[in-house]
């Protein structure tokens, strides 16, 4: 049951309300940290506090202290947020995902594919695709064929998909029976080969084979419109993505992207029946609809470009860490390009080190986590602005926990 | 023969199945129940379906030993893994053998004849008896024979007919809602009459059938040997088996139900020779499926059965023409939905379908590339038909959405737009069979009315998808255009019929003699892009409506 509040209206008493609440917590916060520094203990307890108060007002839930939201909630902050996203991304209808790109994948594979193509039975799969996709695969009931992406045995990472290992692998099996094929563009590498993307779309479209796209780590596509990156229209019927995987929406919202009307309609019913729980947290809504505001109307453009040029800025001074250290380019795989937030560091010109014994000891010495790791490779994500700040530190961090890593293996 | 299936996971049936665990390093070869993935990323690298092969395992303790987690295998128990049981399913109980049947052993034969007569008393089946006047006619056991004898001295053919298939019709009913008695060899029957289910007279008749070139499956259980179904695959000409396989009174191809062809085997031959070109000496094959054991029936063993059988078949053999009577229910029903690009082209006087391919090949032997795909083949093709019987075509993924099929009085179905269309918009494609001019005579009627000629001697048989429900008109709101293509040539408004002038692809002497477009232009006949003035020639060459390989003549012409 909701109680009945005036819409864009915010009264002087809920202000003032909020500012009580919030302040005496902020008031004991300082005061700790001013006379018990140590007690970190009754400090984080302080932390919470004023979290859970601004949750409470936010979210509107049933501890709350008697002030009312701020602002109405009840016109559809979901369909704003969409709004957003299909602005941002360029296309005809968004949708939020509140279960993340994963769940947008379940959703999708479970609940919309099966309607949209009963007549068909097969799915089609890359090989770098997520968990969530196989969970689609299982409880959609679908069969499936993997699609198996060529290696790059140096560098220990894939290539991308090409049309033709697609064609082939249709065709051996009769087009009329694949209901879609899901990639992940770009690659975990962040490696893609857009014409290739485009002639596996113009080929499964010739063919009513859908294709969706999970690009869960391409949430900053939008920033990259100079760039030979096609629009999502030229090489997917679907598009899904984790803008909170680049810091744009709280977690755990995914995104869904499509042109097409009937399969719009499809996840609109799936998610009526139950696939977006009826109690969604708005606080969550709110903040993606505030900063998706502002990365629309540009404010966000200065950051972006500051972590761009923080993941640029480190490429280029990887030698620094190790002169024997390469950064994998995208003609490396087979690319046509990549993302430069995602770097690459092959390590096989140094002879004896493994890059997974370093990237642990990043992360349990310099606390410095990394994507992925093999026996010759490490990822490393830099998609942060703070990270333009940090190129010094990051630098450092890599090169001495390189130094314990050598230093280890000649120990042994 | 490339086996495409292995590729093809099914992880539910994976991932719902009974499971054990076993370490590792012995799960090559097993099917895995659960996802395992390197963390990080966390990509799976076995899910429930796959195959563990001795690379993936070895890959797998490389990275556990490099360091890597490994999530999905039990590093606590010895590194075990989720793989499904090996248990005794339904197939395992059963042995499926394909033989040549000239190889056959009097055993076998004798068998297989027990077994068809079995098959026969076992329900109240119209294959009792006979009465020697009529031996194509079977009769079931509940009938009134008495009286049967007494309708058999009729003069008049119509009192006949009339009286004898009242008699069998209520004798049916009746055997429908009786079993037939476990003695049916020791009834006697009077004078005129004889059963099928005479033990030494079936094993007569199903000797002499295996003493034609072909090939037979039986079905056994592993165990007790016993003989569960069996499929015949007989080969020889028309002309034997024609006399011998019942086929005498279909209907092919009539454009009239009484045009029966009993006791007229010069027109049967006629017309074998005219729609598909083979002569009685030309051989051909004919399949047929007993299948009496419940546990068997169903197409998941019916496939195994049939694919047993494709596995063995000749490729010579394989290119026969086939031509079966398979009732339109029960097991033979699947085999019937299974043959594809088959025609019924005749229907038998028991309203069994008499289908027909051109190569037994084409039909059969899909089932050799999958189970899976000929399931899916079996329910497309029911699908179809449901969706051809509500809209009178089946659609294609090139067909616009925004379009109904609709009747249009006297020129019969017709095609409207249901919204606005623009022009430029792409309506339908013909898709369908290609052949050449000179093997179009011998095809059947429903082919050569529903082609559009895409070259000198060339056509495709539209018959997938809208584009063969389009009318003609002489003032047409669509062109064709890429040999196949109809698109709108200007803007349709909702509610108006979509239509294209047959001539702009044609040019062959075909001619519709009286149009009924209606059209203020109307030109009366139609025939080909020729016979049009050359006001309306240039109009519709300006507008780009004209098939390619017309508009391409048109040009060197005018050069």
């Amino acid at each position: 049951m909701t109680r009945a509040i005036e819409p864009d209206r915010i009264r002087r008493r809920n202000i003032l309300s909020f500012i009580g609440l919030i302040l005496r917590p902020l008031m004991r916060l300082f005061t700790l940290s001013v006379f018990s520094p140590k007690n970190t203990e009754q400090a984080s307890r302080q932390f919470s506090e004023i979290y859970s108060r601004l949750w409470d007002f936010a979210d509107h839930s049933i501890s709350h202290q008697g002030f009312d939201l701020p602002c109405s909630l009840g016109e559809s902050p979901v369909n704003r947020v969409n709004r957003l996203l299909a602005k941002l991304y360029g296309g005809t209808f968004a949708s939020l995902s509140l279960g993340g790109s994963s769940g947008a994948l379940l959703t999708l594979l479970t609940a919309v594919m099966p309607k949209l193509s009963s007549d068909r039975d097969l799915i089609l799969f890359d090989d770098a695709c997520h968990q969530s996709t196989i969970g689609g695969l299982i409880f959609g009931r679908w069969k499936a064929i993997r699609l198996p992406r060529g290696k790059q045995v140096k560098h220990q990472t894939v290539f991308p998909v090409t049309f033709e290992s697609v064609k082939d692998v249709i065709e051996r099996h009769g087009s009329d029976r694949f209901a879609a094929i899901i990639l992940v563009l770009p690659s975990y590498d962040g490696f893609r080969s857009p014409s290739e993307d485009m002639r596996i779309y113009d080929y499964a479209k010739s063919r009513g084979i859908f294709v969706i796209v999970d690009g869960a780590w391409d949430a900053l596509r939008f920033r990259r419109p100079i760039s030979n990156t096609p629009p999502l229209s030229s090489i997917c019927d679907v598009w899904i993505t984790s803008p909170h995987k680049r810091g744009l929406t709280p977690s755990s919202l995914g995104c869904i992207l499509t042109d097409n009307q009937k399969i719009a309609r499809l996840w609109d019913e799936a998610l009526d029946l139950g696939f977006r729980s009826s109690s969604v947290s708005f606080v969550n809504i709110m903040i993606a609809e505030h900063r998706l505001e502002q990365i629309v109307s540009g404010e966000w453009d200065m950051v972006f470009d500051q972590a761009e040029r923080a993941a640029i800025s480190i490429s280029n001074r990887i030698h620094e860490v190790h002169t024997d250290l390469n950064i994998v380019w995208p003609a490396d795989v087979q690319a046509e390009m990549n993302d430069p937030a995602h770097i690459l560091i092959s390590t096989y010109e140094i002879e004896g080190l493994n890059a997974r014994r370093w990237a642990a000891i990043l992360s349990d010495e310099f606390g410095l986590d990394v994507e992925k790791a093999t026996s010759s490779t490490l990822l490393l994500l830099c998609g942060s602005p703070a990270h333009l700040a940090q190129i010094d530190e990051i630098i450092f961090c890599l090169r001495e926990a390189l130094k314990m890593t050598l230093a280890q293996n000649q120990g042994q | 023969m490339v086996d495409s299936t292995k590729d093809i996971i099914r992880p539910w049936d994976a991932f719902a199945a009974p499971t054990e665990r076993l370490p590792l390093s012995e799960a090559s070869g097993r099917i895995a129940a659960s996802t395992i993935r390197q963390y990080p990323p966390g990509i799976p690298e076995i899910i429930p379906g796959m195959e563990y092969s001795s690379e993936t395992i070895k890959s797998l303790e490389l990275a556990h030993a490099e360091g890597s987690e490994i999530i999905g295998i039990d590093m606590e128990s010895n590194k075990t893994v989720e793989v499904l049981k090996t248990g005794p399913a339904r197939q395992n109980k059963i042995n499926i053998q394909t033989y040549d049947a000239q190889s056959l052993s009097q055993e076998a034969a004798t068998e297989m004849a027990d077994y068809f007569r079995a098959s026969f008393c076992a329900a109240p089946y119209f294959h009792f008896a006979f009465h020697e006047s009529d031996p194509l006619q079977s009769l079931p056991h509940t009938l009134d024979f008495d009286a049967y004898t007494v309708s058999v001295a009729l003069s008049d053919p119509v009192k006949r007919k009339t009286c004898q298939e009242t008699l069998r019709g209520t004798a049916f009913q009746r055997a429908l809602k009786s079993a037939p008695s476990a003695s049916l060899d020791s009834i006697i029957l009077p004078k005129g009459f004889h059963l099928w289910t005479d033990k030494a007279r079936c094993r007569v008749l199903i000797q002499d059938r295996l003493t034609d070139p072909g090939y037979v499956t039986l079905v056994r259980h592993k165990e007790s040997q016993k003989l569960l179904g069996l499929l015949h695959a007989r080969m020889g000409t028309i002309e034997r088996l024609f006399y011998s396989e019942e086929w005498s009174d279909p209907l092919i191809f009539s454009e009239y139900k009484d045009d029966n062809l009993q006791d007229d085997p010069v027109r049967f031959f006629q017309k074998m020779d005219f729609h598909f070109g083979l002569k009685p000496s030309d051989m051909m094959m004919t399949i047929s499926a007993q299948v009496l054991d419940p546990d068997i029936q169903g197409g998941e063993i019916f496939y195994d059965i049939m694919r047993s059988m494709a596995l063995k078949i000749k490729p010579e053999h394989a290119a026969l023409p086939l031509a079966s009577e398979i009732p339109p229910h029960g097991t033979a029903h699947t085999l019937n939905t299974t043959l594809n690009h088959r025609l019924v082209f005749g229907v038998l006087k028991n309203d069994h379908p008499l289908v027909f391919c051109s190569q037994m090949s084409q039909s059969l032997f899909l089932i050799t590339s999958d189970k899976a795909h000929w399931n899916h083949a079996l329910r497309k093709a029911v699908r179809d038909k449901r969706e051809y019987r509500t809209q009178y075509y089946i659609s294609q993924s090139t067909d616009h959405q925004a379009v109904a099929v609709k009747q249009n009085g006297e020129l019969g179905l017709g095609v409207f737009a249901a919204k606005d269309i623009p022009a430029g918009t792409r309506i339908a494609v013909f898709t369908g069979e290609r052949y050449q001019s000179d093997t179009a005579l011998g095809l059947p009627e429903i082919m050569r009315d529903h082609a559009i000629q895409i070259g000198a001697r060339e056509f495709v048989f539209g018959y997938k998808g809208l584009a063969h429900r389009l009318c003609h008109s002489c003032d047409p709101n669509c062109g064709i255009r890429h040999l196949t293509e109809i698109f709108a040539v200007r803007d349709v408004r909702s509610g108006e019929e979509l239509t294209w002038d047959y001539r702009c692809s044609e040019n062959s002497n075909w001619i519709m003699e009286t149009c009924l477009c209606g059209a203020d232009r109307c030109t009366g006949a139609v025939a080909n892009f020729d016979s049009l003035s050359p006001d309306m020639k240039s109009e519709y060459l300006s507008k780009s409506m004209v098939s390619d390989w017309i508009a391409s003549g048109q040009k060197l012409t005018q050069n």
